[in-house]
């Protein structure tokens, strides 16, 4: 995934629960809760997920104190990318809200 | 003292998600697989119960405790690894351990991972030893044309097998073209191998035909004997 790319869904979600500190557990719980069960993550998606961003130091290891539930958050680039594919998501939703408004 | 048994698996690559419904088949009379065995699986007798089965691939260096954890805590218990390889079990009812198209297709490069490596190695060292014994004669012709020969026997089912794993890949990607070429692929080998040993005279060329075609038709007689004897087996129950 280059630096350039639009964010996964997946990635998308996930790093919208890493807006606060969260293990890889909690993030897919919050998903599974915020969306009311429509959204859910699976194990493996979720560490190919987690190293990826550490990778792209979109996120980084805040608390490792247990090492079988890390804790991850946000870096500063990280909330960029995500801000700025949020500022895309919201002209797409925008566009659609528009289209079914004018419908009816 | 509890009674096991050895299934033979259908060869990852080729076929994944048939052994992981063998599994699970076994599974509901009793079966329970308990670890990897050679070519194979190791099962267990007990109560019946319905559980599923999932492959992961992955490299893990230090971290195993948050990646088994993060399984368990899906739902996904660990049956046994082998090297890169795990195998998890789960409630009929849990999430999938993929969920997404993108992190799906990295599960397929993980899988090729260790095919390429061997590709590096067995290819070149075939090619080398098909030159070396062209160009030489008498004893060394003679030892490197049986090298030769050995490596490419063990080299086309690893490439059958790598092509297979990048078809598994591809199909992942949804590139339906590519996935159709790497089923046709051992079979235009096996033709233009024919082909080579009807039509050119030099011995060598025949000889290596010879290979391709022994190799390729050795790995399909197994592949359709497993998929026969699957076949009467689940006839059977």
């Amino acid at each position: 995934m280059k630096n350039n790319d639009q964010l996964t869904d997946s990635m998308f979600h996930i790093m919208a629960a890493l807006t606060t500190p969260q293990h890889g557990y909690a993030i897919m719980s919050l998903i599974e809760e915020t969306s009311n069960g429509m959204i859910s993550i699976g194990p493996a998606s979720m560490y190919t997920i987690i190293k990826k961003l550490l990778q792209n130091e979109w996120i980084y290891l805040y608390d490792d104190s247990d090492s079988r539930r890390k804790v991850y958050l946000l870096t500063e680039k990280g909330r960029n990318v995500l801000a700025e594919d949020l500022k895309i998501r919201k002209l797409m939703i925008q566009l659609a809200e528009k289209g079914l408004e004018e419908e009816v | 003292m509890s009674r096991t048994k050895y299934i033979m698996s259908g060869g990852l690559a080729f076929s994944e998600q048939k052994d992981m419904e063998k599994l699970r088949k076994f599974s509901s009379e009793g079966w329970h697989v308990r670890k990897f065995s050679f070519l194979g699986y190791t099962l267990e007798q007990s109560e019946s119960a319905d559980y599923v089965y999932s492959i992961d691939y992955r490299t893990l260096d230090n971290d195993t405790e948050e990646y088994f954890e993060l399984f368990k805590d899906s739902g996904w218990s660990l049956v046994d690894s082998a090297g890169d390889i795990h195998l998890f079990r789960a409630a009929p009812d849990t999430k999938p351990i993929y969920t997404d198209r993108d992190t799906t297709i990295e599960k397929y490069k993980n899988q090729k991972k260790p095919l390429k490596l061997a590709m590096m190695a067995l290819v070149p060292g075939t090619i080398i030893s098909w030159v070396i014994s062209l160009q030489t004669a008498g004893s060394i012709h003679t030892l490197f044309f049986g090298l030769a020969l050995l490596l490419t026997v063990l080299t086309i089912p690893l490439l059958w097998t790598a092509l297979t794993s990048y078809g598994n890949q591809w199909k992942a990607e949804n590139k339906k073209g590519l996935v159709i070429l790497t089923k046709l692929l051992p079979a235009a080998a096996v033709v233009a191998a024919f082909y080579a040993l009807m039509e050119s005279d030099l011995k060598a060329l025949q000889i290596v035909a010879s290979a391709v075609i022994g190799a390729i038709v050795f790995v399909a007689f197994i592949t359709f004997l497993m998929s026969l004897y699957h076949r009467i087996k689940v006839k059977k129950a």
